[in-house]
């Protein structure tokens, strides 16, 4: 516990190191931690276990915290010149193949439950007014540099999908499923505790305490009815819109 | 700005050029690559019965690492043709 205590702290550390020091120096701390996560789960069980035994608790922590750091590298080497939809699909690709294996390795599932879709949808449509009022605070640039209808498109769907729906499957259908495994009562913090963190390449606290305020919001909510469609269609209305539609809307 | 694609990848981007590839963060994510399956294969030597399903930790990683390097790769290429 106290291990995976300091993964933790680790990882806003090297956040913060990205920002402050530089993305080389960030990408290293990143990569020292992604390598000890790993072998922390490959090689955390007992010697007495028997093979075909599920893994126990902290390593599977491990192996989830390890998408952390493996997304900010991600993000860094793919990093473009073009900040626009094919930015997104290009750091959104090692991302999905992260979050699909990282959920069947773990055996996260039933992260979209049948039941309870109206509901999940009429949380999600929070992301609108949500995204306005994040706007309305921080006031970001635009993305899209092209105002024309499917430049536009294409941008808020990309942003949607990659910065909305990806991020909720990592922080909230992943991290947060089994980090409650261990620490139920902590989990929602630590959570959203490296979800803020990850924000620090915003280089604005504004933009990081709002966030932090939003994975508090949607840990609990995703938490509360252990579905991430509404936090995930949420975020993504919340990403789109402060990034791409409202910045359009109001200028 | 999300926290993929935010005001430090960005500034990332801008100072990316083909010739300043070795100081760059890519080269980190290639090194990790090569770390981890070397790693990943000397154990799997070493311990073949008992820690194969643990290698499926490797994997999570690795898999995504080899797509990133895949695209490095290409978007380095289609950098340097004329």
């Amino acid at each position: 516990m106290l291990a995976l205590t300091v993964y933790g702290l680790l990882i806003v550390v090297a956040e913060a190191v990205v920002v402050l020091v530089g993305p080389l120096a960030g990408a290293l701390v990143h990569a020292g931690l992604l390598v000890a996560l790993v072998n922390h789960a490959v090689l955390a069980p007992e010697a007495s276990e028997p093979p075909t035994a599920p893994a126990p608790p902290p390593a599977r922590v491990a192996s989830a915290l390890a998408l952390v750091p493996l997304l900010r590298l991600v993000s860094l080497a793919l990093a473009t010149k073009d900040p626009g939809p094919y930015a997104y699909v290009v750091v959104g690709g090692p991302l999905l193949v992260a979050i699909v294996l990282g959920a069947r390795t773990l055996g996260v599932r039933g992260l979209f439950p049948r039941k309870g879709v109206a509901r999940e949808a009429l949380a999600g449509l929070a992301g609108l007014p949500l995204g306005l009022g994040a706007f309305l605070l921080l006031d970001p640039p635009a993305f899209a540099r092209d105002p024309s209808a499917p430049e536009v498109a294409a941008v808020a769907a990309a942003v949607f999908l990659v910065g909305g729906v990806l991020e909720e499957l990592v922080f909230r259908g992943i991290l947060l499923r089994i980090l409650s495994e261990i620490a139920p009562r902590g989990a929602l913090a630590w959570t959203s505790l490296l979800f803020a963190a990850s924000y620090l390449g915003s280089r604005s606290i504004a933009v990081v305490a709002v966030f932090a305020g939003l994975g508090l919001l949607f840990g609990w909510w995703a938490g509360r009815t252990g579905s991430i469609l509404g936090v995930a269609v949420a975020h993504g209305l919340v990403a789109a819109g402060l990034v791409v539609v409202w910045p359009l809307v109001f200028s | 700005m999300t926290s993929l694609v935010s005001e430090t990848t960005l500034a990332v981007a801008r100072a990316a050029a083909p010739d300043r590839l070795a100081l760059g963060p890519a080269v980190v994510v290639i090194a990790v690559l090569a770390v981890l399956l070397v790693e990943r294969e000397v154990l799997r030597a070493m311990h073949a019965s008992r820690t194969a399903p643990r290698l499926r930790g490797f994997d999570l990683v690795i898999a995504p690492l080899l797509l990133a390097f895949g695209l490095i790769t290409a978007t380095r290429l289609v950098d340097l043709l004329p």
